[in-house]
């Protein structure tokens, strides 16, 4: 795996480059300041396949080397993984709303270090694999001729569009105090798989990220996330504070659907039905697993998929 | 290519080198940069405390413990020094939950435990 460290301190990144070395992440190139590791990754004749950002750095923080790096068209899912100390932790929010992936903590903890690159490996492998049986089935290589019904989509043009993985890492990240500070909200299109069976993978895409896009809208504030597990099934963290928008999404969320109806039957589309499911708040029971706060998300919009039949048009 | 600065060649090992340099040999030379570093960080530390004691140094001076402190927290315990690592992580634990330069009162035990633990460590590495 060809990863780019970037941290501002020598003596910390010869340290980490040194375990790496120990795990047998060889193929390690590092960046002792932003501007630098942007210089790195216009030069690379390769690309780096996973990037570890430090997010406490002079001139140009962690975080805004994330929002460049994302905006780069070859870096849009790469792996993002932030450094991050103890007092950092209050900026683990704007890290993951700039696109990172997955967060370390300093200093060096060799076994979090193993559990947390195993994980951005086989996602780079899934992601290898994805493409490669895009190109054998497409034959013209787009992935989005030959997107599954169960596959990711990207979010990020989405505000507040985060990978369904970083949603889950993020969950991990915030501890048990902080996590009884948010709520999930789970979004099911009730016709996806109708959808993608007429139209195909493509106009299949473009309908969830239409349907991202109205969520988006529908929660006019910054503190948010929108992941997109797959299969017409989205799911939003939203802050506590803000379980009085949610309890208005499913109608706010219908309000905003209904003017893509028009543009939807000039296509001859049928238009994404949704149901919105109830606000899940953290418990004992999904406290330590953020991926049941998610699924229990979903399952709540499956569940109110017959209530909100009057969303079908 | 972009070459690669000194500073940068010291940081990845050489591949020839790999096998022959055992990693603790790596780690001990970065531990002797680290405690080359210490009287400076210690210095310039109690230099910037004694402005903020005397109502001199405001955020920039905060800033400038705030950082020694995060680099020494990111590598002292892994050089075998938990003690420094604990003290330089609460002091920039402190410090960042500082507003302003009046909340220095409050950051100030954990940055004395630590300049004192800086000196210790100075201290016993001769």
């Amino acid at each position: 795996m060809r990863i780019l460290a970037v941290d501002d301190d020598p003596d910390f990144l010869a340290l980490f480059v040194n375990a790496l070395d120990g795990m047998g992440y060889t193929d390690v190139t590092t960046a002792l300041s932003g501007q630098r590791a942007i210089d790195l990754i216009e030069d690379s004749q390769f690309g780096f396949e996973c990037l570890i950002l430090d997010i406490k750095m002079p001139e140009m923080s962690g975080i805004d080397l994330c929002k460049i790096i994302r905006a780069h068209p070859d870096y849009a899912e790469v792996p993002i993984v932030m450094n991050t100390a103890m007092a950092e932790k209050r900026y683990i929010d704007d890290a993951f709303a700039a696109g990172a992936t997955d967060y370390l903590t300093k200093p060096i903890d060799e076994v979090e270090i193993r559990s947390r690159l195993g994980m951005v490996q086989l996602l780079i492998k899934e992601r290898l694999r994805a493409d490669l049986s895009n190109q054998t089935v497409g034959g013209s290589g787009s992935a989005s001729h030959s997107i599954g019904f169960y596959d990711s989509i990207p979010m990020k043009r989405i505000d507040g569009g985060i990978d369904v993985l970083a949603m889950e890492n993020y969950l991990n990240a915030l501890g048990i105090f902080r996590a009884l500070s948010v709520i999930a909200v789970g979004v099911h299109v009730s016709n996806a798989r109708e959808i993608y069976d007429l139209e195909g993978g493509a106009v299949f895409a473009e309908a969830m990220l239409d349907v991202a896009t109205c969520i988006s809208d529908c929660l006019p504030f910054s503190a948010k996330m929108i992941a997109y597990k797959g299969g017409g099934e989205f799911v939003c963290l939203l802050p506590k504070q803000r379980e009085r928008e949610c309890l208005a999404l499913g109608d706010t969320l219908l309000g905003f659907m209904t003017e893509f109806q028009r543009l939807y039957d000039d296509m001859e589309v049928r238009l994404p039905v949704v149901s919105v499911g109830t606000v899940v708040s953290c418990r004992a029971t999904n406290i330590t697993n953020p991926t049941r706060l998610i699924n229990e998300a979903i399952r709540s919009a499956k569940e109110n998929e017959v209530k909100d039949a009057r969303y079908a048009f | 290519m972009l070459s690669r600065s000194p500073l940068e060649q010291s940081l990845v090992p050489e591949p020839a080198r790999q096998g022959f340099v055992d990693m603790r040999r790596r780690v001990e030379d970065i531990r002797r940069r680290f405690l080359d570093r210490l009287p400076d960080r210690y210095y310039q530390i109690t230099t910037l405390c004694r402005a903020l004691d005397s109502g001199q140094g405001g955020a920039e001076a905060i800033d400038g413990i705030a950082e020694r402190a995060h680099k020494i927290a990111g590598v002292a315990d892994t050089l075998g020094y938990p003690e420094l690592g604990a003290r330089s992580a609460a002091a920039d634990l402190s410090l960042s939950q500082m507003r302003t330069a009046r909340d220095w009162e409050n950051a100030r035990p954990a940055v004395r435990a630590l300049v004192d633990e800086i000196a210790r460590t100075i201290r016993q590495s001769g």
